[in-house]
């Protein structure tokens, strides 16, 4: 039974909005399915709130976080090193000796700042370590939702009128926004760009809404997005793995009483009870004509492929189903929870889910290390 | 190591000694086995937990008591003490006291036993037997190594559609739990329907003197506690002693145990899947939604149940027999078949948000349920299937035997994954499954609430799991 | 939704037309205390009701403050909002804020409804005194061996046993200490508005004593006490403080 085993390293926690998430979607279903597998060894490696590293393998449980004694229990914890020389080793060190950890995959589970915008990503290519998911660019870019739509409003995929504008702007001039908003249709949406969660984000009808709804935008990011509602919605998302060749998961609708996705109805509501998150506010799959469903299909797959995305990505639509119009609205490079209720519908369960999602990861990085990037060169030596 | 060894001398290894002899129902043998085993005493309550029962709360008060007379008696040693050797003495005390403990605690056990417990005992059992003899319900008791409570529940809800039929609750099937019940009655009760458990010889007598029935169901002989029976002879005796009892009164056999069947006396009726008497069963079909079949003889009917597997049939007929000889109509018979449902942990689907169904076998944890269950899982074909199991206890002489048919029949019936947990029976169900040329997946757990916690992230929608058994904190 | 106060994103609720009632919670509550009566209230009123900092969706304050700040915070609020406040609702902790938002002028109103309202020191009672030195005793006590091992563990057994808010207090224990020493007798009675006290009669944390000195204290108001209601008479009997409120106002 003492066969060496791959040592995966789940890196979760971090210093963003979205901290709590990202500790549950490393859990539920990442290190559990892992462990499952049989064939890994799992190392949690958790970035506190003040963005200090931790690693022990205790806390390959959820309920070590629950703790009412969490805190107190942290700080007694040895910091873990990392070094990013010739792929990516956790060490501790001791008083006597220092152990060593020498990591084969890399399975990153932060959501939003510095997670999911690509920051990791730029960590772990610098450390030549094969990891699971998108890259630093399909990160970056989807990270910002206003790239986004330029991106692939570029490749001809529709998306919802919009303008934007940097705090800076807003500073300066106030009153150059009703202009710009003025060929937009109301009720309107204020988001910041970079934020993954549905945190302040607000729709409007009046000017004084407008403004404070961008007031509390800015509060959280410094460029902000305002885009036309669409009429008669049906919201509708996609997950999506693959690197060339692309397996969708089911479409899914979520039920929400609100108009769109609040923060809390988005993670908490449904993790509350029950073993799939979400479940309980989703259509799986959507009921929706089939019309759409191969519209959706087809959207997604051309979303995935402009951004570049590689490993996995959810893919938000909005249909107006009178007009019959799908847009693309938004991509999410880590799926909350990696939509493991839904890839469950479609046959994939957790288990195979994070298998593919490593044999992915190394194919990735195999193909990658085919390519040069080093040359030769004598410029030094010329110069005098 | 040293946290194992310093888990005797936390707060809660009092609280872990008295609720190991609680599980263990008190009997010493399996206590002492039990505490040997045990490393760390900080987690021997995974599975349950204390229950502050009237004699647990003694018993953890004593404990105490002990355990302050302990730490007096050292720090006395410490303080006054003027001899030289007084440290190793001390040292020594505390060193012991743990084992003391343990073993200390049997001596106000015994003397709660025999004081208080067992008077009690015979006097609330003596009470019970007065009543139930004045009893004018027919009382039907049940015995056998297994299925008695899936026979006691058909029995109930059948008769129930005629009688005023009541049986007691959970698993009341020793004195104790019987007299309890009885003490309940109304005295207007038409049937009254008993489990009667055995451990041990003799066990089987005691309860019949109790109870009195007047109608006998053996549900079927094999290794179930054979550990305690050492051999399937005296099993199969200590369940006869209930024919032994009822001499020439109507008595039902299983016709499906070998060993039951074996046994049986002329006179006797033997029921099976075939049929009971001349009763014949034909057009028997059974999956997910419950069990069809039709009853031909004196006319013909055409029942439906909603337990599941084909072996309920044969208990099913026993319940249409009894009731038809305690003069319910077949309409009425038919409409209790209808409502039989399976009982909690016996063989009860259920089905998950995420679409993936679960038959929770728990409580089935003899050599013929599990036979009868893995014959239904082999049969519902249209699905992906997971058997998730820790093997069986108590097996003794025979548990190599009982695990490899157990691997066996699950090769034969192409159960696509077969999950295990580590122990030290399982590998005789991997044999048992290599032995047959096993074609599918075989995943390994350290233990159960390990391989739990991983199902939901190994199975999709349309996936049957089925739980088989689930072992008590006592077995590793 | 949210608004930016003080540099604070600020989650609060606006339903219903009319007059505007502004509520205000207690300490370590939220917006959704008022629900029942924001359901009740709405088919006539406006019904305003916001997180304060520090509790619910609301950022925390990132000094400490006292409970001016609150008030000033609380009269920031209504000027971004651009409304008019036609009663000022407050339970406890809120009820302080109007108090001191009320006699400061910060907050303009034409009534206030105070319900279950702390404000009235504790600080000289006999029982509090006795508790604090018994608690001098026990917090040296704690650094004795063996007790100093469970340090942590005992003081929150403590803490739970006399039902202090104080651990809980989280990173406001310093704008909690400051906020329960600021005695508002003196505040009380520089108020000339209409007000309404409802106190519940089981009421522990604020008993009723303090809900008849604060009758004495201001001048135009009246007590009603809320049978078989302790300090959360709005959740606990709806009904009978949404009746009160109604006739008051």
């Amino acid at each position: 039974m003492n066969i060496m085993k791959k040592n995966v390293a789940v890196i979760f926690g971090g210093r963003s909005a979205e901290h709590d998430v990202s500790v549950i979607t490393a859990h539920t279903p990442i290190i559990q399915s892992l462990i499952s597998v049989g064939e890994f060894e799992v190392w949690p490696v958790y970035i506190s709130k003040d963005g200090s590293w931790y690693s022990d393998q205790t806390m390959n449980d959820i309920a070590y976080f629950k703790r009412e004694d969490f805190q107190t229990c942290l700080k007694r914890q040895k910091k873990v090193q990392i070094l990013f020389d010739d792929g990516l080793k956790l060490v501790w060190p001791g008083i006597l000796s220092k152990t060593i950890i020498h990591i084969n995959v890399v399975f990153p589970a932060m959501h939003g700042t510095f997670g999911e915008d690509g920051s990791l990503m730029g960590l772990l290519r610098m450390a030549n370590v094969p990891f699971v998911g998108c890259d630093l660019f399909a990160s970056a870019v989807a990270m910002d939702k206003v790239l986004t739509k330029q991106v692939i409003a570029a490749e001809g995929i529709p998306v919802v009128p919009y303008v934007w504008f940097l705090k800076s702007d807003w500073k300066k001039n106030r009153n150059f926004l009703p202009e710009k908003a003025a060929k937009l249709k109301w009720p309107l949406f204020v988001k910041p760009v970079h934020l993954g969660s549905s945190i302040a984000i607000s729709k409007v009808k009046d000017q004084t809404e407008l403004e404070n709804a961008i007031e509390v935008a800015f509060h959280y990011d410094d460029k902000v997005l305002v885009e036309e509602s669409v009429q008669n919605l049906i919201e509708v998302t996609l997950p999506i793995i693959g690197n060339e060749e692309l397996q969708l998961g089911a479409i899914e609708r979520p039920l929400n009483k609100t108009e769109f996705f609040d923060f809390s109805d988005k993670y908490l509501s449904g993790n509350k009870k029950g073993k799939g998150a979400n479940n309980m506010y989703s259509e799986i799959p959507a009921n929706i004509d089939a019309e759409f469903v191969k519209q959706v299909e087809n959207l997604g797959r051309r979303t995935y492929r402009a951004l570049g995305c590689s490993g996995i990505a959810r893919i938000d639509f909005l249909i107006e189903s009178v007009s019959k119009q799908v847009y693309v609205n938004e991509v999410n490079t880590l799926p909350g929870s990696l939509y493991h209720h839904n890839w469950k519908r479609v046959g994939v369960s957790g288990v195979e889910l994070v298998k593919r999602l490593i044999v992915l990861a190394e194919e990735r990085f195999k193909s990658r290390s085919g390519i040069t990037y080093v040359f030769d060169s004598d410029i030094l030596k010329k110069i005098s | 190591m040293i946290r194992n060894w310093l888990s005797r001398y936390s707060f809660r290894y009092p609280r872990a000694i008295v609720y190991m002899l609680q599980a263990s129902e008190y009997n010493l043998r399996d206590y002492f086995a039990w505490y040997h085993n045990v490393k760390n005493f900080a987690n021997v309550e995974q599975r349950k937990q204390f229950v502050k029962t009237a004699k647990g709360t003694l018993l953890l008060v004593i404990a105490w008591i002990f355990i302050f007379f302990i730490v007096c008696f050292s720090s006395l040693i410490l303080w006054f003490g003027t001899f030289p050797l007084k440290y190793i003495l001390a040292a020594i005390t505390l060193l012991v006291a743990p084992y003391l403990l343990a073993y200390g605690i049997t001596v106000p056990l015994f003397v709660i036993r025999i004081f208080i417990q067992l008077p009690v005992e015979y006097f609330l059992i003596k009470q019970a037997r007065r009543r139930l003899k004045n009893h004018k319900a027919v009382k039907i008791g049940v015995a056998g190594s297994f299925g008695k409570t899936t026979m006691r529940e058909i029995l109930r809800t059948v008769l129930a559609e005629g009688k005023n039929a009541v049986a007691p609750p959970h698993s009341y099937n020793t004195p104790l739990g019987i007299s309890q019940f009885v003490k309940k009655l109304s005295g207007r009760e038409e049937v009254l329907i008993f489990e009667l458990g055995e451990y041990y010889p003799g066990d089987v007598r005691k309860l019949c003197n109790l109870v009195q029935p007047d109608i006998g169901v053996i549900t079927g002989i094999n290794e179930a506690h054979l550990q305690k029976f050492k051999e399937l002879g005296r099993t199969a005796k200590t369940i006869y002693e209930l024919a032994d009892y009822l001499q020439g009164k109507p008595i039902y056999v299983n016709g499906e145990s070998e060993i039951a069947l074996e046994n049986a006396r002329p006179g006797h009726t033997i029921y099976s899947r075939k049929g009971i008497e001349n009763w014949k069963v034909k057009n028997e079909k059974s999956d997910l939604n419950g069990t069809l079949f039709t009853l031909t003889g004196n006319g013909e009917l055409s029942l439906k149940s909603g337990l599941l597997g084909l072996h309920q049939i044969g208990p099913l007929l026993v319940a249409f027999h009894i009731s038809s000889a305690l003069g319910l109509s077949h309409e009425q018979i038919k409409k209790g078949i209808e409502k039989t449902r399976p009982f909690e942990h016996r063989l009860e689907p259920k089905i998950d948000g995420t679409g993936v169904i679960t038959l929770d076998d728990t409580y089935n944890g003899n050599p013929d349920g599990v036979k009868a269950a893995v014959e239904f899982l082999g049969s519902l074909k249209a699905h992906r299937r997971f058997y998730v199991t820790p093997g069986l206890v108590e097996m003794g002489s025979h548990t190599e035997k009982v695990h490899r048919d157990i691997g066996r029949n699950l090769a034969r019936a192409c159960i696509e994954k077969v999950v295990l947990i580590k122990n030290s029976v399982t590998h005789y169900i991997e044999q048992g499954l290599k032995e047959e040329k096993y074609g599918g997946e075989i995943l390994w757990f350290d233990n159960a609430l390990v391989a739990f916690a991983a199902l939901p992230y190994l199975t999709v929608k349309g996936d049957i799991v089925l739980l088989q058994n689930d072992w008590p904190d006592q077995y590793q | 939704m949210k608004v930016i106060v003080k540099n604070l994103a600020t989650e609060y609720k606006d339903e219903g037309v009319g007059k505007v009632l502004l509520f205000l919670h207690g300490w370590q509550d939220n917006l959704h205390s008022f629900d029942s009566l924001a359901v009740s209230l709405s088919s006539d009123y406006r019904i305003i009701r916001l997180d304060l900092p520090g509790f619910g969706g609301t950022e925390a304050p990132k000094e400490v403050w006292e409970l001016n700040d609150y008030a000033e915070f609380v009269e920031d609020f209504i000027s971004k909002l651009g409304i008019n406040v036609y009663a000022l609702i407050g339970h406890s902790f809120g009820g302080r804020i109007a108090i001191k938002g009320n006699a400061t002028g910060r907050i303009k109103m034409d009534k206030m409804v105070l319900i279950g309202s702390a404000g009235i020191s504790k600080s000289n009672t006999f029982r509090s005194s006795i508790l604090k030195i018994l608690a001098k005793i026990g917090g040296l006590l704690l650094y004795i061996p063996p007790f100093i091992f469970w340090r942590s563990e005992l003081r929150k057994k403590i803490y739970v046993l006399i039902g202090s808010d104080y651990l809980n207090a989280g990173a406001l224990k310093e704008t909690f200490l400051k906020i329960i020493k600021e005695d508002l007798t003196t505040a009380a009675e520089e108020i000339k508005t209409p007000t309404l006290l409802i106190w519940g009669e089981n009421d522990t944390e604020t008993p009723v004593s303090d809900g008849r000195k604060f009758s004495r204290l201001i001048r135009n108001s009246e007590l009603k006490t809320v049978n078989g209601a302790g300090h959360f008479a709005h959740s606990e009997k709806p009904q009978e403080v949404t009746n009160l409120i109604r006739g008051f106002l």
